[in-house]
């Protein structure tokens, strides 16, 4: 058995991220994730045991007995994530990694705060002949569970892409209100998922990760098929070499990422389009604090 | 229409075949491992992508209708596409004379043998053919000659000049245009140097056997000789010295005889043993639509003669399948460099 990828995704993240965006997820983290849990519950006399990091020390100057913050069960954040466990995510992405690589990435950029944090997190993924779902937990082996569960439900020959069956299901599913994270690919979710993203987003903090496709035409790599996982068709090499092709196929694909874009900016969806692999750590550390940004006073 | 190594054709069809189906199992195997894309279904609703991908697919099926073509081509031009003739390669060092006695009571006859020599000559293969006719003289209508298309004229023109009773005509019972009696007088001028004699027949045969030029070459001569042997006047030469100076020159008299019209049997008699004295034939018809088949049997006597056992001669003809085999050459290059 390989190393577990909970470990292997740390030590991206930890060779990707900065001593200051290091700090800014160490650092409890609690910046990070405003919007959820954390309600201030009482103080309560310091017992050997308890982490001195949590002493409030204004209380325990004006009553001279060390007090301790206590937080009620709230304070234990509910964070889920919503992988799309489709065939197209076992595609190559923009950058010439695998879309799935990418994908455990940012699942496991998540996991690896709430590990941090002690946070509890839950998956929604599969389709609807085989859905997956996998409560919220917060113990280490729960989270290489699930990250193995998305690794190994994505495979060429799952299921088509059903972003709305996802969509539904995970505002179905998910009991509590969560740090959602959905990810995904370019592609989607679609601009007619519109109305249940908007539903989701009364019930939860959602955050969409994009991981970019590849270039369909790989004009450059001309001694090598191109394959849709979906539509097996062969693309000749008069396609792929046409600039004219090239042009419009660029456009369409501009068009519906800008697309898909404009729709989160409108419903207030923190998002994210990466182009794989190699990018997501910075681009998801990227998007994080501008939530962080977002919160702040204007 | 044969083909002369139809095998080479056929284990080149083989070859392509097996290579085809070689690769075509193996068309997978060659292959790297694809690109794997996703979301790509929109593609087929761009306009230009579905014109290069329907551009693509004619091409190819483009280069492979050319493939097999030049690949039928080549293998059918190995084959060697030829023609089959049965020929008699020593026909071609023949020469014939044609010695036809125009006295007016051979006139159907003549015409006949000349119609008959006209259809032959698109037979004929270098044998060289004249013409001579007598009457009291002799003309030489044609000396030997291998064009064809001026015997075929002149042995048209005259079986058809020939065709003429000139007997009926004097009696005033066969009436011609004078178009056609001028064309009469025109062909047998000449043939009547003597006045008052007809039909010199031993002189006649004498002087056909002075057409005969190249005597130095070893070449098959023969005389078609057709008289009815009524002699009307006074011959420098016999009959029997005619056909003794013939045979001297190595020369093969075919004679025909159509039977008597004014002489007794005496003038056949005399025919038949000058003829056959000399080793000729005589061939004898009252008939003048016999006179084909008379032909055809002196063809034949002589090919047999001649010793000419018959051989198969092929004639290659490559023109098509070696155009086609470039072309599709050609084709593939300029097809494989567009497509790519």
């Amino acid at each position: 058995m390989a190393t577990s990828l909970l470990t292997r995704v740390k030590a991206r993240v930890d060779l990707h991220t900065s001593n200051r965006a290091r700090g800014l997820i160490q650092g409890r983290g609690r910046s990070l994730f405003k919007g959820s849990g954390e309600d201030f519950d009482d103080l309560k006399y310091y017992q050997p045991g308890d982490k001195i990091s949590d002493i409030d020390w204004k209380a325990t100057a004006r009553s001279g007995e060390p007090l301790i913050r206590q937080f009620n069960e709230e304070r234990v954040r509910h964070l889920s994530i919503v992988a799309d466990t489709s065939s197209a995510m076992a595609a190559t992405a923009a950058d010439g990694t695998s879309k799935r690589d990418a994908m455990i990435l940012a699942a496991g950029m998540i996991c690896f705060l709430a590990q941090k944090n002690g946070d509890l997190v839950g998956m929604v993924a599969g389709s609807d002949a085989r859905p997956i779902q996998l409560p919220s937990r917060s113990s280490d082996g729960h989270l290489e569970l699930l990250l193995r569960t998305a690794q190994q439900a994505t495979t060429t020959a799952s299921h088509t892409a059903d972003s709305s069956w996802l969509l539904e299901r995970a505002f179905r599913v998910t009991a509590h209100s969560t740090l959602m994270t959905i990810i995904t690919d370019e592609a989607h979710p679609t601009v007619e998922d519109f109305t249940l993203l908007r539903r989701l987003t009364t019930r939860h903090d959602v955050m969409v990760v994009r991981i970019a496709d590849a270039d369909p035409l790989q004009s450059t790599a001309l001694d090598l098929d191109v394959i849709d996982v979906d539509s097996p068709r062969e693309v000749g090499s008069m396609a792929r070499t046409s600039k004219r092709v090239a042009r419009d196929v660029a456009a369409y694909r501009r068009e519906r990422r800008d697309g898909i874009s404009e729709m989160l900016d409108r419903l207030h969806v923190s998002h994210v389009l990466t182009q794989g692999e190699s990018t997501v750590v910075e681009d998801m550390i990227a998007m994080l604090r501008a939530r962080e940004y977002r919160h702040a006073p204007a | 229409m044969v083909m002369i190594f139809w095998w080479v054709t056929a284990l080149l069809l083989l070859a392509a075949l097996v290579v085809w189906g070689i690769t075509f199992w193996n068309r997978r195997a060659m292959r790297r491992s694809p690109v794997l894309i996703a979301n790509s279904q929109y593609m087929d609703r761009i306009p230009s992508f579905v014109r290069a991908q329907r551009a693509a697919r004619v091409l190819r099926v483009l280069q492979v209708g050319i493939a097999v073509l030049g690949v039928v081509a080549a293998s059918v031009l190995s084959g060697r596409i030829a023609t089959e003739r049965i020929e008699t390669p020593e026909f071609s060092s023949r020469d014939i004379v044609l010695c036809l006695d125009v006295s007016g009571s051979m006139y159907e006859y003549d015409t006949e043998i000349l119609s008959t020599f006209a259809e032959l000559v698109d037979t004929f293969e270098g044998e060289r053919v004249a013409l001579s006719i007598f009457n009291s003289t002799s003309r030489t209508v044609f000396p030997l000659t291998n064009d064809y298309d001026l015997i075929k004229r002149e042995l048209e023109n005259g079986a058809e000049a020939i065709d003429f009773d000139e007997f009926g005509y004097r009696l005033g019972t066969t009436e011609y245009s004078d178009d056609k009696v001028r064309q009469y007088v025109e062909f047998v001028d000449g043939t009547r140097g003597i006045a008052d004699e007809a039909s010199i027949v031993p002189d006649g045969l004498a002087s056909c056997g002075q057409v005969f030029d190249q005597a130095d070459q070893d070449r098959s001569r023969s005389i078609i000789f057709a008289t009815d042997n009524e002699v009307n006047g006074e011959p420098i030469f016999t009959l029997d010295e005619a056909t003794e100076a013939i045979a001297a020159r190595d020369i093969d008299l075919y004679t025909f005889y159509p039977g008597a019209y004014e002489c007794g049997p005496q003038c056949f008699e005399e025919l038949e043993a000058a003829t056959e004295d000399q080793d000729g034939e005589l061939y004898e018809s009252s008939d003048p639509e016999a006179i084909p088949s008379i032909i055809n049997e002196i063809q034949k006597t002589q090919a047999e003669e001649l010793g000419a056992t018959p051989t198969v001669v092929r004639t290659d003809h490559p023109g098509i399948a070696f155009t086609l085999t470039f072309l599709s050459l050609v084709a593939i290059l300029v097809v494989g460099w567009r497509a790519r």
